[in-house]
């Protein structure tokens, strides 16, 4: 275990060293391309001007020919008439120093020629970067790492092969003198000015070996000659000394980290005890001071890293054998972790460098500082002793922790301010949680965690820093929600007491929030970045913050926990009101840009909704009284809703969900109190609310100016609401109902009362069309002609029979067309009648065609026979057909919003009316017929008809129907000979001819007479 | 043009109070707190009126459904229960309301044997009742309403129009694929509008009482017995459960036919109908001896 644990540090060395290494040699490498590539661009400049100064002064060289077989791209003309143009030969190229490729041609082969100038043109690829980083790396550092570690073994296994003819102490001292010479040499070496390093890496040596000479001494078999603990730890002590002196006296700090790392390599090895302990704590404490001299940040960074390494290895060991803590032992913990990092931490104050706030080296410090707070936390975590006064100190620490970061913004060492700054914040946090050894209610710490990190964002929008912004958001954010599942969690209705205290803790952290937010400054920084978007997804730019959102949550909260209060409407209400004053004021006075009261709008809404959910299932037919006193102060709040923003004319975002809030509560009210007489009270009611609230929005319009006209629109469309409750309690409650009122179906009154107030809806106020804009309006209200359709359809579905239904639709269709027809002027929205009377006409000719022999009940009356009934109808279609070729005119009618469809169908309808206007009758009837008589006379009856057809050509003077006519005739004497003249009796035969006869010789007469009709 | 306007907006306000009023004052329930059972039935008269225009223009009449009636008959006969007095005054029965109907055929009358309290008829004019209705139907009026509910169903053609792909496929041979078309148009519609065509042979039912010597209690009370039978249902069901129902609510269907007679019987005051209780008793109908309920 020991020596894996050794190994993966020995990795974990090697690794940072490499990269620190590597980072440093590729920024060096790169610093030098750059300069180079600077130094070779102004050495081609320096060519070329070299070049142009050799072809003005006419020396023919093999660059000058080139230069004159190249055109410039430039200046074609140019190289073309070189010789007649002066000013080329007299004056240098043109070449800026901001466009070095400006000539290409000119360059190519000013460089060819010169030839060395190649390789400084052509930039170095990635990969040829890489390899060289690489075999910088390996020949400046692995070669020195690699040889050290390959001679320490090579003369360890020297000395172990001498040794095994030697005592233990001797094989001691011949290790003890390896390293002295080797020590020795490197001081000597480190005089020569070419062997400086050789001589460190040679020291690196000296040490280990040193070190590993006395380690042995005291703990490997076969060198140890000390028996004695205190004697071995003493050597290993002096061990680590010599490589503490080195490392004091090493020029660079990876030396100076080799040193160390080892010393803490081996005393990691040893038994864990307490001189141990101090020793390796010594030894990181030694590495953190040393870096002090040359500000080796990476130095410092190995030490604390290697120290919580240690830390881990040591604490795990530890426990993992059983081992328990002493105070003692966590006290000497906590100390030296603190020694080690705090001085650590101190250093980015302490040697205060123009580096430290630079870009370039910005990243390195702040992990490295990062890394040394992480070293304390660790540390301290290992050694806390769980003391409750532990709060009190990291209270006091994350005081300290901020005034740090205050220095360091005096400082202007911004990176370090914003690390310290989140580092107080963290420790602040974590000091919160820790109240729970004070035995306080989680949700209490949730409630305190969430007001200071409240406090924390409004710092960081106080100091109009984005960066700890983006922090402190999200934290502030998971506080909310922490808040509320802790608050959920603690909900005990039965606890009346618990309820009312948490309820009230949740408004005044809302209310607190609020006050703090409130008049909060947007931080607009230019980048544009994702640092950006973070922010615009958390504050919504205006539009919904998410604070806002949290306050919601939590008053909806209060709400749930108040809500077993049957006072609770009273209280509730006033904190609504409150807020709405307050949400007023904040508009008006402090920021047109704070709080655009979305929380404030998700909690008015859900608390009023959920209210029913209280009435409903605990209530039900409460008395109207109590009901209304329980929902007085909540119509009273959501008026105020309505009409504070009316009064102070900006407002329009609360009106919307006021005036609906309260048109919800009076028709579930109205529902609530009816129902206790009647289910079938409620639809009335609604209807006749719907009326006074048309009424209402009407004088809220007639005020002329523009808030006044939003807000009647409003109301206009919350009494639309009351009619849409109706028509769905109308169809799942009232269309069941068979009750007699006064000799009427009930349902029948009902449904005529509904129509009456759909038509004072389309009728009652065309100044309200007028003031109102938007295709809302434009295409709801006009909706009201087909309500009423539809309303009397299904009264009359509901009422009549379907032989009589198919007399209804004819009459409707007639009905529908007078309307359409006689008040299209002054209801010009009633003129789309005359389509739907045509759309009735079908509906009257497909009944006659299909339906009326199969739908026939048992009936005495001769006028309740479905064929009498039929006829009539077909006599009411015909004088439909008449009327409609002669005078409708479905294309000038209007059809508004949604119904724009069917101008279209008006079109087709006007312009092929033969087809999908009469061709349907004819067909219809010629079907009635065939079913619903004898088909002895069907011949007859047909030719009738056929007359008919006939005689309203003439009428019409329409040419269709003479041809469907004559075709018609033409089957009706086929059918003649080929059915009547074999099959009927010699009666019916007879009957039928002479009827054909009579009417052939009509139409014949007809033909003569109005001959000049017929074009 | 204001003054209209108030003029009708107070008219309509008044007859609304009105309305609000009488509803108040009779204190007006409904069977159920809510159901769309009437707006199904409703929904389905067009797809009924389409799916019946559809039997029209196919080739069959009449005649091809009383052949399909007399198969039927035949296969069926050999369960007729009941006693042979019973299955005479059943036959009797049928065959006098059919009278009013218009197909032509002859129909009939089938007593199955069974506790339950049910009707059904089938194409070509074969009615069954069951044992157990018969028993528990207090008069002939009611029995009557029964039979001419089912009757109706034939008379409107409900029955053939389940069939009527059969019968026309029947006559080229290729009976299987009619079946087959029949039970795929089943299948898709049959819901939508089996509550429709209860509803129009309640009506039937109703029509025909009006028009007879019977008194039109007889179909409310026919409704009253099955739903003492069976219970009444309490709340309605949910909307795909209502959808899916083959019959309306018998609490709607019983209130509907209760209510109507009451207004029928307050226009005819002095018009004297016969509910033939002992007719039943006696197994003889009230058009065979009127005298048994005078």
């Amino acid at each position: 275990m020991e020596y894996f644990a050794i190994f993966l540090i020995v990795i974990l060395f090697i690794w940072v060293l490499t990269l620190s290494s590597t980072v440093s040699k590729l920024k060096r490498d790169l610093e030098f391309l750059e300069k180079k590539e600077k130094s070779d661009i102004s050495g081609v400049h320096n060519l070329i001007n070299h070049l142009q100064s050799v072809e003005s002064q006419g020396t023919q060289t093999g660059a000058a020919q080139e230069v004159e077989k190249t055109p410039v791209p430039s200046s074609n003309a140019r190289s073309e008439t070189q010789s007649a143009e002066p000013t080329y030969e007299n004056k240098p190229y043109p070449v800026s120093t901001t466009a070095p490729v400006a000539t290409p041609a000119l360059q190519q082969g000013s460089i060819a020629e010169k030839g060395e100038a190649i390789a400084i043109k052509k930039n170095p690829s990635a990969s040829s970067l890489k390899w060289s980083a690489f075999e910088k790396q390996l020949i400046e550092n692995w070669t020195g790492i690699l040889g050290s570690v390959i001679l320490t073994a090579g003369l360890s296994f020297l000395g172990v092969l001498s040794a095994l003819a030697l005592t233990p102490f001797f094989r001691f001292l011949m290790l003890l003198a390896a390293a002295t010479a080797v020590g020795a040499l490197s001081y000597y070496l480190a005089r020569l000015d070419n062997w400086k390093k050789f001589a460190f890496w040679l020291r690196g040596i000296s040490g280990a070996v040193a070190l590993f000479a006395c380690f042995a001494s005291a703990a490997i078999p076969g060198i140890q000659w000390v028996e004695s603990q205190s004697l071995g730890l003493v050597l290993i002590g002096a061990g680590v000394a010599l490589n503490l002196f080195f490392a004091y006296t090493a020029s660079r700090q990876i030396f100076a980290s080799i040193h160390l790392f080892l010393s803490l390599v081996t005393l990691a090895v040893l038994p864990q005890q307490m001189p141990v302990y101090a020793l390796a704590s010594f030894v990181a404490l030694a590495g953190v001071v040393f870096s002090y001299k040359s500000f080796w940040i990476h130095q410092t960074l190995l030490s604390t890293l290697s120290y919580v390494t240690y830390q881990v290895y040591r604490y795990f060991i530890l426990t993992g054998s059983g081992y328990v803590f002493t105070d003692v032992d966590r006290y000497a913990g906590i100390g030296a972790t603190l020694a080690v990092t705090l001085s650590a931490i101190s250093m980015h104050y302490i040697k205060t460098d123009i580096r430290n706030s630079s870009s370039q080296n910005y990243r390195v410090h702040l992990v490295s500082h990062l890394m040394h707070w992480f070293t304390a936390a660790i540390g301290l975590a290992f050694y806390a002793t769980g003391e409750r006064y532990v709060t009190l100190i990291l209270f006091l620490t994350a005081l300290l922790t901020y005034a740090l970061a205050r220095v360091a913004k005096k400082k202007s060492i911004l990176w370090l301010y914003r690390t310290d700054l989140m580092v107080a914040q963290s420790i602040a946090l974590y000091g919160i949680v820790t109240l729970y050894r004070w035995e306080m209610d989680v949700f209490w710490i949730a409630c305190m965690i969430n007001v200071e990190a409240l406090l924390f964002l409004r710092l960081a929008l106080f100091e109009k820093d984005p960066v700890i912004e983006v922090f402190a958001r999200p934290i502030h954010l998971l506080s909310g929600v922490a808040v509320l599942f802790s608050a959920i969690a603690a909900i005990d209705h039965d606890n009346t007491r618990l309820m009312v205290t948490n309820g009230a803790v949740l408004i005044i952290l809302v209310y607190f929030t609020i006050f703090i937010n409130r008049s909060r400054s947007m931080v607009n920084f230019e980048s544009n970045g994702r640092l950006q978007e973070i922010l615009n997804f958390f504050r919504g730019k205006g539009k919904l913050d998410l604070i806002e959102l949290f306050t919601g949550f939590f008053l909806i909260l209060v709400h749930i926990l108040l809500l077993s209060l049957y006072q609770s409407s009273l209280m509730i209400a006033l904190i609504q009101i409150s807020l709405i004053l307050l949400f007023i004021y904040d508009r008006k006075k402090v920021h047109t840009e704070s709080t655009s009261g979305y929380g404030l709008m998700l909690f008015i809404v859900v608390s009023h909704l959920t209210l029913w959910l209280y009435v409903s299932p605990t209530g039900i037919n409460p008395p109207m009284m109590q009901l209304l006193a329980f929902m007085l102060p909540f119509f009273v709040s959501t008026l105020l809703i309505s009409v504070f923003p009316v009064l102070n004319l900006k407002e329009p975002i609360l009106r919307l969900p006021g005036i609906g809030l309260f048109s919800i509560h009076l028709l579930l009210f109205i529902f609530f109190v009816t129902m206790h007489f009647s289910p079938l009270l409620p639809g009335v009611v609604w209807l006749m609310v719907s009326l006074i609230g048309l009424e209402i929005a009407y004088g809220i319009m007639k005020k002329g100016s523009r808030p006044y006209v939003d807000a009647g629109k409003i109301v206009l469309y919350f009494a639309l609401f009351f009619i849409a409750a109706f028509l769905i309690h109308h169809v799942v409650v009232e269309l069941q109902t068979e009750f007699y009122i006064l000799g009427m179906p009930l349902r029948m009154l009902i449904q005529l009362f509904s129509i009456s107030v759909f038509a004072y809806w389309l009728f009652s106020h065309p100044r309200v069309q007028e003031n109102l804009e938007g295709p809302l309006w434009g295409s709801i209200q006009p909706l009201f002609l087909e309500s009423i359709i539809a309303m009397t359809v299904v009264l009359l579905e509901f009422q009549f029979t379907q032989k009589w239904m198919t007399l209804f639709f004819a009459l409707f269709a007639m009905g529908a067309m007078a309307l359409g027809q006689f008040w299209k002027r002054s209801y010009p929205n009633l003129s789309r009648m005359k389509l739907y009377g045509v759309f009735m006409y079908y509906v009257a000719a497909f009944h006659i065609a299909f339906l009326s022999t199969v739908t026939e009940m048992p009936a005495n009356h001769f006028m309740e026979q479905s064929w009498v009934i039929g006829l009539i109808v077909e006599m009411l279609l015909t004088g439909i057909v008449v009327w409609f070729y002669r005078s409708i005119r479905l294309e000038e009618a209007v059809y508004p919003g949604v119904l724009s469809f069917l101008r279209k169908i008006a079109g087709l309808l006007t312009i092929k009316r033969n087809h999908w206007v009469f061709d349907p009758l004819f067909i219809a009837s010629a079907l009635f017929l065939y079913w619903s008589f004898d088909h002895a006379i069907l011949t007859l009856l047909w030719v009738v008809m056929i007359f008919i057809v006939f005689g309203l050509s003439i009428v019409i003077r329409e040419g269709h129907f003479r041809i469907l006519a004559l075709m018609a005739l033409a089957f009706a004497l086929a059918r003649l000979i080929f059915f009547d003249l074999s099959q009927s009796s010699l009666t019916m035969r007879a009957i039928v001819f002479v009827g054909v006869g009579i009417l052939m010789l009509g139409m014949n007469s007809l033909y003569n007479r109005f001959k000049g009709r017929f074009v | 043009m204001n003054l209209l306007r108030y003029i009708f907006l107070s008219a309509i306000l008044i007859a609304g109070f009105f309305l609000s009023y009488m509803i108040y004052r009779e204190e007006v329930k409904v069977p159920f707190g809510a159901t769309l059972a009437p707006a199904f039935q409703l929904l389905g008269r067009p797809i009924k009126n389409v799916d019946r225009a559809l039997t029209q223009v196919l080739p069959i009449d009449s005649l091809d459904e009383a052949r399909y009636g007399d198969v039927i008959y035949r296969r069926y006969k050999p369960y007729n229960g009941g006693t042979q007095e019973d299955q005479a005054y059943v036959q009797r029965l049928v065959e006098t309301i059919s009278l009013s109907g218009k197909k032509g055929f002859t129909y009939h009358g089938l007593i199955l044997d069974s506790a339950e309290m049910n009707a059904f008829a089938l194409p070509g004019g074969v009615v069954f009742v069951t044992s157990g209705l018969l028993h528990n139907m207090h008069s002939e009026a009611e029995l009557a309403a029964v039979l001419a509910h089912e009757v109706g169903h034939v008379e409107l053609s409900h029955c053939l129009d389940s069939v009527r792909f059969e019968i026309a496929a029947r006559k080229i041979g290729t009976a299987p694929l009619g079946e087959l078309a029949d039970l795929a148009m089943n299948l898709m519609l049959r819901h939508s509008y089996s509550k429709t065509q209860e509803e129009e042979a309640d009506e039937y039912a109703w029509s025909f009482l009006k028009q007879s010597s019977y008194s039109p209690e007889g179909e409310g009370l026919a409704f009253a017995r099955l739903l003492k039978r069976y219970g009444t249902s309490g709340t309605a069901s949910n909307v795909v459960s209502e959808y899916f129902k083959s019959h309306p609510y018998l609490e709607l269907r019983e209130a509907r036919y209760r209510t109507r007679f009451q207004e029928w019987i307050a226009d005819h005051p002095n018009e004297e109908r016969k509910y033939g209780y002992k007719n039943l008793q006696e197994r003889t109908t009230l058009a065979d001896d009127p005298s048994l309920d005078p």
